[in-house]
């Protein structure tokens, strides 16, 4: 039978001994228990305060209503016998309150939680009070003020804030592949960490040490000039709607344009910028829900160059652009499209856009594509799209004429599943990128397991794995490519794994 | 070069072959930086206690040096302290209750994960920071992933058995025998009762059992 848990004791051999179960379908505990001098256990579950006294009798002393209800705290007791706790629920915000039950019944409302990330409150308030002799109450929240904070309530419902946790001060679980400088320095975004714990643009230098840059909640990845500015998105001056932003090589940052909502859309998640200094992006929102293509200029002017219409030209460019020397931009959609398996399109230096080649899914050719296509001097595109005779992504090559070549279908096996991100390409032709599965422990009785892979894909179509993810200290699971080297070494991020369970950035030499 | 010889070299040759497949990976990788996660820890679910000098003690559920959560104190100047973080491993990981302290000054608690099972812990973190896993939940009968902590039992280890003051038993004192990791607590009569560990009679005085048993 399916029981809803249990209050025990555990004595200092180790013996456990099971004090009261409670039964399926009634309340459940979340917390633990109090003791008084009598041997009486007191407890909270949903919805009720309950007493096991010292001959083992279950009662319940307070049932909860409506609101406030959810009491997953435990309880503080005084010398009184009145008890003490936090609800999850209830309160003039609906952020939970302090409450007081005396031991004749009476329940009362001693503090209301006002809620939200920055002030002491909002949800998940789990934890218990603790009392001090004068009948100040002590507790915590679990996410309020960034990582949770500990407070003080007095004994007439004034709260004062003791603690805030702060996020790590740098990046936390990076998002996009980094770029490199000349001198080794990786720079790249973060989707948490930072002062706010809203992630950061960071650069980490050949010394592993890192700097966050920018705070203001960056987009996925960043583009660098040849002066070393940076140039990210992020968070606006209207809540919810983004800008972009340049960012010196000292970490002083300008906005360079914020995101109206309208028919500019309310932001992306990264911009391209060119020789000449024009950044190019695309992004949601604008007009139609299918997404746009942009370019700000370097002289602040901002221009749609496309809105999708969702229809056969496509739908929802996520990933960005690459830019050839001629001004013309490439990029891919993850849906839309005639088959709506998204497309590849070129939006050329005079604002022209062309559907280069649409994804039908027939052939194992593929589709779903989240990545921009990396470019060669000939003019052939090169990129990653989803699907493939296994289900498990591929690798495409799609000439100037339109015409598309699988050059490696993942299996999900070892050899790698399911390519979050796009490609690179080197002097000699050679494609490298990664698979978020795949790997270790993966094969046909276990397609696209494992943590995946960094792979490279010769212009014969031969794929070699260079390297097969733990997801331990090594990272995991890639969600983003990599950059190249002169020397041929790859580097590239993990959002997960690591010491910390908060990613790493890699280096893979081959 | 006999038939023989010409089969060893093709077994050889089978096995760099098999070998040569197997070993898929060409490349080596390095760390180059592992990003941090809440450096203090995060996610304080568990109730908080306070000593007598007015210092708190919590716990955190994620964060800390391996995403474990830890252990944390706020002294009554303000001032934060981390004074364990789980590793994640066999010594707990993602603690949802907080601590309870024993007179000596040792932290009592649980975790929700890890331990030989991975099905939570109780520990005991000492005044040095030592952590040390006092029971490994397995997830069987003796249940798994306690969200809640422990309780020392004011009256000792074994409820409603045992009140004592000063080293000497109240009223209602029943005699008992509990085994600890070391020996036997041995309880005497109605009016006094006297520990044996090791050969050695202790009595208590002013100090919780449950602390002079597991705080050692």
């Amino acid at each position: 039978m399916y029981n809803d848990g249990v209050v025990y004791k555990l004595n200092p051999s180790g013996g456990e001994t099971v004090l009261h179960t409670f039964s399926s379908g009634a309340v459940t505990p979340y917390a633990g228990v109090i003791l008084d001098s009598a041997g009486n256990l007191y407890g909270t579950a949903n919805d009720v305060i309950y007493e096991v006294s010292a001959a083992g009798q279950y009662s319940v002393l307070h049932q909860f209503g409506p609101s406030p209800s959810n009491p997953q705290s435990g309880l503080a007791r005084d010398a009184a016998g009145n008890l003490y706790g936090t609800t999850r629920t209830g309160g003039a915000a609906n952020a939970g309150i302090v409450y007081k039950l005396s031991p004749a019944g009476a329940f009362q409302k001693l503090y209301a939680f006002p809620g939200g990330q920055a002030s002491v409150g909002a949800d998940y308030i789990n934890a218990g009070l603790v009392l001090d002799p004068a009948g100040n109450l002590y507790g915590t929240t679990t996410y309020a003020g960034v990582g949770g904070m500990v407070y003080e309530v007095d004994a007439g419902g004034a709260e004062k804030t003791l603690y805030k946790f702060p996020a790590a001060p740098g990046g936390s679980r990076p998002f996009g592949a980094p770029v490199r400088d000349r001198a080794g320095n990786l720079y790249g975004t973060a989707n948490f960490g930072g002062a706010t714990d809203q992630g950061v643009l960071y650069r980490l230098d050949t010394t592993g040490h890192e700097t966050a840059l920018f705070n203001n909640s960056p987009g996925e990845f960043v583009s660098r000039d040849s002066a070393g500015n940076l140039y990210v998105t992020g968070g606006g001056a209207t809540p919810g709607l983004g800008a972009i932003y340049k960012v010196a090589p000292n970490g002083q940052s300008t906005v360079l344009y914020n995101f109206t909502g309208g028919a500019d859309g309310d932001g992306s998640d990264g911009v391209t910028v060119d020789s000449a200094g024009n950044l190019y992006g695309t992004g949601g929102g604008g007009t139609s829900p299918a997404g746009l293509v942009f370019k700000l200029a370097a002289n602040g002017q901002f221009n749609i160059l496309y809105t999708f219409t969702g229809g056969a030209d496509g739908s929802d460019p996520n990933a960005g652009l690459s830019l050839d020397s001629g001004g013309n931009a490439y990029g891919t959609t993850y849906g839309g499209g005639t088959a709506g398996l998204g497309v590849v399109y070129e939006v050329t230096a005079a604002g022209l856009y062309k559907v280069l080649y649409t994804f039908t899914g027939e052939a194992g050719g593929g589709g779903q594509p989240i990545a921009a296509p990396v470019l060669d001097s000939a003019g052939n595109l090169y990129g990653t799209a989803g699907g493939g005779t296994a289900n498990q992504g591929i690798v495409y090559k799609l000439s100037p004429a339109g015409h598309e070549t699988v050059l490696y279908t993942f299996m999900g096996w070892a050899d790698g599943g399911g390519p979050a991100a796009g490609v690179i390409r080197d002097t000699a032709g050679n494609l490298y990128g990664t698979t978020e599965g795949g790997g270790l422990g993966a094969g046909p009785t276990n397609v696209g397991g494992g943590y995946g892979v960094v792979y490279k894909v010769d212009p014969s179509g031969q794929e070699t794995i260079l390297y097969a993810f733990t997801n331990a200290a090594d990272g995991g699971k890639p969600e983003s490519g990599v950059v190249l080297d002169r020397a041929g070494n790859l580097y590239g991020t993990c959002p997960g794994g690591g010491s910390a369970g908060a990613g790493v950035v890699y280096e893979v030499t081959p | 070069m006999s038939i023989g010889q010409n089969r060893g070299w093709f077994w050889l040759v089978c096995a760099l072959v098999v070998t040569g497949i197997a070993q898929a990976q060409t490349a080596t990788e390095t760390v180059l930086y592992t990003f941090g996660n809440f450096p203090h820890g995060t996610i304080p679910y568990g109730t908080l206690i306070r000593d007598s000098a007015g210092n708190l003690y919590g716990t955190t559920n994620q964060g800390c040096s391996a995403n474990a959560g830890g252990v944390f104190e706020v002294e009554a100047s303000g001032s934060f302290k981390v004074l364990y973080c789980f590793q994640g491993g066999a010594d707990g990981s993602g603690p949802y209750a907080g601590v309870v302290m024993g007179s000596a000054g040792n932290l009592y608690g649980t975790t929700h994960q890890g331990g030989a099972s991975g099905k939570g812990v109780v520990y005991k973190l000492n005044t040095s920071g030592q952590e040390t896993v006092l029971y490994s939940f397995t997830g069987g009968a003796d249940g798994s992933g306690p969200y809640a902590g422990v309780i020392p039992d004011s009256n000792g280890p074994v409820r409603h058995h045992l009140q004592w003051r000063d080293g000497e038993c109240g009223r209602g004192v029943q005699a008992q025998s509990v085994r600890t990791g070391d020996g036997f607590v041995q309880l005497h009569g109605r009016r006094r009762w006297r520990e044996s560990i090791r050969g050695r009679d202790v009595r208590f005085r002013g100090q919780s059992i449950w602390d002079h048993l597991l705080g050692r």
